[in-house]
């Protein structure tokens, strides 16, 4: 089933100023044909810059952008078979939603006939049809998104760029247009690359993500990679939420090491991303649906093997969830998820419960404390 | 009553705005050659406008120079004006300098200059000398006009046409051209005024050869103007009125 | 690559700019510098030698008293015009969006007549017998006809009513910006009214007073026409000068320098105009 990637664009050692403003530095990747790959970062990572290179709105400083073997760095947009799918859509406001649509054929010279059919059925694909005559200020920003989408992919490019677009949105549609946008790519079999600040977002729509963080990219995966293995701090901080322990190496085995995290004692599988030294610092990186808490009924009890004793200093109430926030004896503050089990009485907390916290062995995820 | 104060207080100044005007038109039916009062309703000074060929010719030349300049400086000021927002260039500043300079300096000044350098080149005073200096002193209230309504204009929309497969040439005339339609519109608009209304730069420039109204009309100030005057600007005044006001009409329903 | 012909586009379009402010713009403000520096010449206008004399001769005695006066009635028109036209523009911009079109249009339309007809109509309005003096007397209010025309007054009359306009567009521009709530967070901060008004809305609007105040002082001091319709004998204004230098007396030179000076002191003005605004708003278009 699974086909092996087709490189289709390439960057490589793409850096790029702006002045003496390093907005990309030494940026190598590689989009594949046909794959749904989103560049998530915080605002000012270099994302847009990214994406605007791919469009040809940008030159690298230096690098080279490679689409189907050719350089096509310094190529201008016009000439490029990509096409972008803007922030705020930049719709031109003095024309029809047809006229809008059919403009890429318009300008590649298409015969009037063939237009008409193309932008229907364009239209249709995006369920604006009924909307062709409408001018973009008559038309709600789900409406407008829709039809920038159906006047960019119109062109049939090789890769569609889309910025940020759905976050003129609000939530609910936001949800809606994630699945609608994610089917509509898997229809017209084109690459995608999606700019998103949203991790939720990105996790939800890719075949592939790129963390990018002051202009380098900080790791490139699946959703699952990204989310159950990130590669380090920044990327397990951004994506999700995250509980972190400082731990310190005692002991080195062959498959597994000990370690002491907030005083107790642990034996943790070793990392395959680097090598565990004894003596050394370590991080050990938990998400909080990962971790399990049990209320305490006896306070003088001690706590088990392979669990912190803590307090609830505060929680959040969220419907399916429970967030809680765990007060240590070591002093630490840990996030906690539990889901509702309508069987288990144990499960309404209050604040100032006293609770033990453990995690699902293995599940942890050791980063080298650097 | 404080907004009854505040409606006298604007009436009353459109009122002296208006006055002159409404007297020419008054006079210009007033059965007496005197100016002073009022001695009944006549149409004769028109019919004598009519019947006067080089009264009319000045006008008429008046009005063609009035739209030869606002076209002529519309098309500079807003290629002008494209120009400024799309290119970065060598002496861009000086540009920009020049434009609000052009606006504020007094007719005279460039009246002056342009005159010496016609005369210096050997150009004939006429039509054509007319036609440059009104475009020189129009261009820069169009270039303004036109800028300021480009600045609102979304850069976004120009990168989405290039990403569209427009060249710079499809971009400005798909995209750019009609977004700033009305800007353009309003600068020719201005400039038609500014030509109609100038006196000084036509008084150097004008020449013998070429007298437009303004020139015709202060040649006979000393000697005294005759009623059938009036009628005619009162006649120019009415045209030009309904000439703009179609216009305008046009221009809004076809947005 | 650049695409040829879009780079062609650009370079014609670059080359007309410079050609155009070189030619129509740069070239004959250059000459008026250079002719301000050579002798008159009965035949050519200009002749060597170079020389400052022209300079000299714009401390003539006669020549000062024009001057002065021209600048007396310059100052008088620009600041008569900006009390009046203030408060008119502070109504006028506080109207609803779409009267403020039409009564924006409406300064405009009395242009469509030329200028110099307007002054014109004037005489009939401030003659002996005319309609100012006839209303006035049918009320009682004066007993004897005041005489106004070819006086100063009514060169002054006529300045005002003729730049009336240029002071108020200038204001409208940046009256029209200014934002309501301004005020009224001035009042809640416990400032009366027209605490307010002056410590709020005057400052905002400086650099329109000061661009229509240029937009008024400049032409005040060169309209000639206003001077020779209604003006009297010594009615001359710098502009006068300027052009009699020219028409009359054909001493191109002499003329030139005048209108050096003249420029100076516009440039002088315009500096003072970017100072006033850039503190506001750099974008601010002139008027």
């Amino acid at each position: 089933m699974e086909k092996p990637p087709v490189p289709l664009l390439e960057l490589k050692s793409v850096t790029k100023f702006f002045g003496a403003n390093k907005v990309l530095d030494d940026v190598d990747l590689t989009v594949n044909d046909g794959e749904f790959l989103t560049l998530l970062g915080p605002s000012g990572c270099g994302k847009t810059t990214l994406l605007r290179l791919i469009a040809g709105f940008e030159r690298p400083t230096t690098g080279k952008v490679i689409m189907n073997g050719k350089e096509i760095s310094y190529l201008s947009p016009n000439r490029r078979a990509v096409n972008m799918v803007f922030q705020q859509y930049a719709l031109f406001p003095h024309m029809t939603v047809f006229d809008n649509v059919a403009f890429g054929l318009k300008m590649k010279g298409v015969p009037k006939e063939e237009i008409e059919v193309e932008v229907f059925s364009a239209l249709e694909k995006v369920k604006m049809n009924k909307f062709s005559l409408r001018f973009p200020a008559e038309l709600s920003s789900g409406q407008q998104q829709r039809v920038a989408m159906a006047r960019a992919f119109i062109n049939n490019p090789k890769i569609l760029l889309l910025d940020e677009p759905l976050s003129a949105l609000d939530y609910r549609l936001r949800q809606e247009m994630q699945i609608e946008l994610k089917e509509l790519q898997r229809d017209l079999g084109m690459t995608f690359v999606y700019v998103t600040h949203d991790q939720e977002e990105a996790l939800a729509m890719s075949d592939r993500v790129a963390v990018l963080n002051e202009g380098m990219i900080e790791q490139v995966g699946t959703p699952i990679q990204i989310y159950e293995e990130p590669k380090n701090m920044f990327v397990a901080k951004f994506v999700g939420e995250i509980n972190v322990f400082d731990g310190m190496v005692i002991k080195v085995g062959d498959d597994d090491f000990d370690t002491i995290v907030e005083g107790m004692f642990y034996r943790l599988r070793k990392p395959s991303s680097f090598e565990v030294v004894r003596g050394s610092k370590i991080k050990v990186l938990l998400r909080p649906e990962d971790m399990v808490v049990s209320k305490v009924n006896d306070p003088e009890a001690e706590a088990p093997e392979n669990a912190l004793r803590g307090v609830i200093s505060f929680l959040v109430y969220k419907g399916r969830t429970i967030d809680l926030w765990i007060q240590t004896a070591g002093g630490n503050m840990v996030m906690a998820t539990q889901f509702f089990n309508e069987d288990d009485p144990d499960i309404i907390y209050e604040v100032n419960d006293v609770v033990n916290v453990s995690w699902i062995k293995d599940w942890e995820v050791i980063l080298p404390d650097a | 009553m404080v907004n009854a104060l505040k409606y006298l207080y604007v009436g009353a100044v459109y009122l002296v705005l208006y006055a002159p005007l409404l007297v020419t038109i008054c006079f210009s039916f007033n059965d007496s050659v005197s100016a002073d009062a009022w001695f009944g309703f006549t149409v004769k000074w028109y019919e004598r406008l009519f019947a006067d060929k080089s009264l009319i010719n000045s006008a008429l030349r008046s009005l063609f120079l009035a739209a030869s300049t606002a076209t002529t400086s519309t098309v500079v000021g807003t290629i002008i004006a494209i120009a400024l927002h799309r290119y970065r260039f060598i002496g861009q500043k000086v540009v920009y300098g020049s434009l609000s300079v052009i606006m504020l300096s007094p007719e005279i000044i460039q009246g002056i200059s342009l005159v010496m350098i016609f005369v210096i080149l050997g150009i004939p005073l006429g039509f054509s000398t007319l036609l440059l200096s009104h475009t020189v002193f129009c261009f820069p209230f169009v270039t303004i006009t036109v800028l300021v309504r480009l600045k609102g204009v979304n850069r976004n929309l120009a990168e989405a046409g290039a990403d569209l497969g427009a060249s710079d040439v499809d971009i400005v005339r798909f995209i750019l051209i009609p977004l700033i339609l009305p800007a353009v519109f309003a600068g020719w608009l201005i400039s038609f005024t500014l030509s109609i209304d100038d006196v000084i730069i036509s008084f150097f420039v004008g020449g013998k050869n070429y007298e437009i109204l303004p020139m015709k009309i202060y040649s006979m100030v000393r000697t005294g103007i005759q009623p059938d005057v009036n009628a005619l600007c009162a006649a120019l005044f009415f045209a030009t009125f309904a000439v703009v006001m179609l216009s305008y009409r046009l221009v809004r329903n076809r947005k | 690559m650049l695409k040829t012909a879009d780079n062609f586009c650009r370079q014609a379009v670059l080359y007309f700019i410079f050609i155009w402010f070189g030619v129509m713009v740069f070239a004959p403000n250059l000459l008026v510098l250079l002719a301000s520096f050579l002798s008159q010449d009965p035949v050519w206008y200009l002749r060597l030698p170079l020389n400052l004399e022209n300079y000299a001769a714009l401390s003539d005695p006669k020549l000062l008293t024009v001057i002065l006066k021209s600048l007396n009635l310059a100052v008088c028109t620009t600041l008569f015009c900006l009390v009046v036209a203030y408060p008119f523009t502070y109504f006028i911009a506080r109207f609803a969006r779409e009267r403020r079109a039409l009564f924006l249009m409406l300064i405009i339309v009395p242009f469509w007549t030329n200028s110099l007809i307007r002054n014109y109509a004037l005489i009939s309005i401030l003659s002996e017998n005319g309609i100012l003096n006839t209303f006035l007397m049918k009320h009682g209010w004066i007993s004897e006809p005041l005489k106004v025309l070819y006086t100063n007054a009514a060169v002054f009359a006529g300045m005002t009513y003729t730049l009336l306009p240029f002071m108020i567009l200038p204001l409208y521009a940046t009256l029209e910006k200014l934002d309501l709530s301004l005020l009224e967070a001035a009042e809640d901060l416990g400032a009366g009214p027209m605490a307010a008004f002056f410590r709020v809305v005057v400052p905002i609007s400086a650099p329109g007073i000061v661009a229509g105040c240029i937009m008024v002082f400049l032409p005040a001091l060169t309209l000639f026409y206003v001077s020779d319709i209604l003006g009297g004998a010594d009615s001359a204004v710098l502009g006068s000068v300027i052009r009699d230098q020219f028409m009359i007396v054909k001493d191109w030179p002499v003329g030139a320098a005048i209108n050096v000076a003249l420029t100076v002191f516009m440039l002088f003005l315009l500096h003072l105009y970017y100072k006033s605004g850039n503190s506001v708003d750099q974008e601010q278009p002139i008027w």
